[in-house]
């Protein structure tokens, strides 16, 4: 990909930063599938985005505790924010959230930066175009000390290439729960990329409901930078069809007594294409680390695929942590459990298959939020499901 | 109310059961006896219709009070599990996701529609389970908690009665429900299937052990060895059985065999 055009604006605009990434954009080039991290989704569709006038653009709405940013390809300008410098980053970072930050960041010439104010609550993030078009948008949030923020991200409306990041920092003792749950996306391509970094005694939480979506990218960062942090995530992909989805999350312990927790499901059918690949890491000072990390696979056709693969990398002796992955087809043992006591074989099928999406889905504190997806992908999924479930 | 002709199974081609006829009347108990290997969770399986365990000859008849004969084995395992047949478990299934008192409401929803009785609505069946689980000694918060997820081995056998007591059926397979139990355990299961066993059910209990046996007094005793019951008697079968092994028994059908 050429980045002269962008090299060439930002020296016009005199902006000094967003020359430096998109230099080193311009060096590196962008990844290919040759690349470990990249291998199961291209990130070539990026090359669409040269050649267009883009400008992170934000549009806030408050209303009391509640705040919703618009972020599009419209120009807009922003208000009832406080804008911080960009946060500064610490600790490793993963190849693939440290390029898409970047190049987001460079090639819509800067990042929003802002510090929470203090009432807010609520905060819900939608990336939009207005017309099939990509979007663009790079964002960073610092939530301050103690303070507890609910927080939903979505893509919004019809896109036809969507790259976004997405940045929290938590300060001492805050607390952040993050909702990405899209049950009926577009079928546009989109990388997300969502990094979290956590300061001593905050916490993070993250429940990711991914169905249908038609090629997807969905990177996840969490650093523990201070002691007694702590992360839980949750994550179900419901993907059939030709669909592509790419999950990567990457945990990084850098400091003692911090605990993460991972939670991953796949219901893959049909010719579809799920990877997911966990990393967690250890470092060396991170003594008194728990961590622990499952993902669970359901394959339900011949043709669908599920790669998982849950890692773990320990360099502090003094650690409690598990990985593992369990990939299977509907457990006909378990089928026969349930009919034996009074249920159809296709009863028997979709509430094994509910089952299985329950353990995400029931993380959503939400009541609303989370009867409202167990009824979107019943409506959409169920009876797919039950077509499926001739297979077991 | 069972009549089982020379039975054959296979599983995945290989022979298991090899010719077992088998016969029980209402209001019977039943136990079957017989070494590892032997067959008997696989006749278990074969009569709750297990699809992988293919009949290869032989007939099974199932027929309750006043009605007429079913051929089971053109039922598949609902079909079967709707007209009152009911296997406990030798290894229950954990159920993530699935809470056992939802679980046990469409288990129970989808009989009584068979059956052609009325359904109950979430708080009937709530209380009338909360009375169900003082059989096995459960509190309340075993039926909120996944099916039989993290249950030790124990309560999942309880868990296994506690099934047994909601769907009230006609016909009780139990395999070794009995083992792997405390004491006190063994006493409350035991308890609870002779409080639900009647004149108009008959109950069938794989064990191998004579202590089960003290505590539900069983009509026939069988032994089932390379898949064919090869002697049936009274209690003093079991008796005989716990002092001798199965050894004698053996050599002795092993004779009339040839
Ligand atoms: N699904 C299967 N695939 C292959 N072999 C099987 C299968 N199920 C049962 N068998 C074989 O059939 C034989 C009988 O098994 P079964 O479980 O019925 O024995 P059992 O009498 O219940 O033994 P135990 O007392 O140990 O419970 C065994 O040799 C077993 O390995
Ligand atoms: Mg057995």
């Amino acid at each position: 990909m050429n980045f002269e055009p962008y090299l060439e604006k930002a020296k016009n605009l005199n902006d000094a930063a967003s020359y430096e990434i998109l230099q080193s954009l311009q060096k590196e080039g962008l990844p290919t599938r040759k690349s470990e991290e990249w291998k199961y989704f291209s990130p070539s569709f990026l090359e669409k985005f040269e050649n267009f006038e883009l400008k992170n653009t934000t549009e806030w709405k408050k209303s009391e505790s509640h705040l919703r940013a618009h972020i599009s390809v419209n120009e807009k300008t922003y208000s009832g924010v406080q804008i911080a410098k960009t946060l500064t980053s610490q600790g490793r970072e993963s190849k693939s959230s440290g390029f898409i930050r970047r190049f987001v960041s460079g090639l819509s010439f800067g990042t929003v930066s802002f510090v929470m104010d203090s009432e807010t609550t609520d905060l819900d993030l939608n990336f939009s175009a207005e017309k099939a078009f990509q979007v663009l948008g790079a964002i960073e949030i610092q939530v301050p000390e103690k303070q507890k923020v609910r927080v939903h991200i979505k893509a919004d409306e019809y896109f036809e290439e969507l790259v976004s990041s997405v940045f929290f920092k938590l300060e001492r003792g805050a607390e952040l729960e993050v909702y990405a749950v899209e049950v009926n996306p577009t079928d546009g391509k989109s990388i997300q990329s969502l990094r979290v970094d956590l300061s001593e005694e905050s916490e993070f939480r993250y429940v990711s409901v991914l169905a249908g979506a038609s090629s997807k990218r969905n990177n996840l960062e969490v650093n523990l930078n201070g002691s007694q942090a702590r992360c839980s995530l949750f994550a179900l992909s419901i993907s059939g069809k030709n669909e592509k989805l790419d999950n990567h999350f990457f945990i990084n312990h850098n400091a003692p007594s911090c605990e993460s927790r991972i939670v991953y499901k796949a219901l893959v059918s049909g010719q579809a294409q799920v990877v997911y690949d966990g990393k967690v890491y250890v470092e060396k000072n991170a003594q008194k680390t728990d961590s622990d990390q499952i993902a669970r696979g359901l394959i339900l056709s011949d043709g669908a695929e599920l790669d998982a693969k849950p890692s773990l990398e320990v360099f502090a002796d003094d650690v409690s942590a598990t990985h593992g992955a369990a990939i299977g087809q509907v457990d006909r043992d378990e089928v026969f459990y349930l009919m034996s006591r009074g249920l159809s074989e296709e009863e028997a099928s979709k509430l094994l298959a509910f089952a299985f999406i329950n353990e995400v889905i029931s993380q959503i504190i939400d009541k609303e939020l989370r009867e409202n997806t167990k009824e979107s992908i019943e409506k959409k999924f169920g009876k797919w499901i039950q077509e499926v479930a001739h297979v077991f | 109310m069972l009549d089982i002709q020379n039975l054959h199974v296979s599983v995945d081609g290989i022979p298991i059961l090899k010719g077992l006829d088998f016969q029980a009347k209402e209001g019977e108990v039943h136990a079957i006896m017989g070494p590892n290997g032997s067959g008997k969770s696989t006749f278990a399986k074969v009569i709750a219709g297990h699809p992988e365990y293919k009949v290869t000859a032989g007939t099974v008849d199932y027929k309750k009070s006043n009605m007429k004969n079913i051929d089971m084995l053109g039922l598949a395992a609902d079909e079967r599990a709707k007209e009152g047949v009911f296997l406990a478990f030798q290894y229950p299934i954990e159920i993530p996701g699935v809470s056992n008192i939802d679980f046990l409401r469409t288990s129970f929803n989808s009989i009584c529609r068979h059956q052609g009785v009325s359904e109950m609505n979430e708080s009937e069946f709530r209380n009338f389970v909360s009375e169900k689980s003082k059989i096995v000694k459960f509190d309340s918060s075993f039926l909120d908690r996944a099916v039989n997820e993290g249950f030790s081995g124990g309560e999942k056998k309880k868990n296994e009665i506690l099934q047994m007591a909601v769907l009230s059926p006609r016909l009780s397979f139990l395999d070794e429900t009995d083992s792997g139990l405390d004491i006190d355990a063994l006493r409350i299961v035991a308890d609870g299937v002779n409080q639900l066993k009647n004149k108009q059910n008959a109950v069938i209990m794989v064990t191998h052990y004579q202590r089960l046996l003290d505590y539900i007094k069983p009509d026939y005793v069988h032994v089932l060895y390379k898949g064919r019951i090869v002697k049936t008697g009274g209690p003093e079968l079991a008796k005989r059985l716990e002092e001798e092994g199965y050894d004698g028994i053996i050599a002795e059908s092993e004779k009339v065999i040839q």
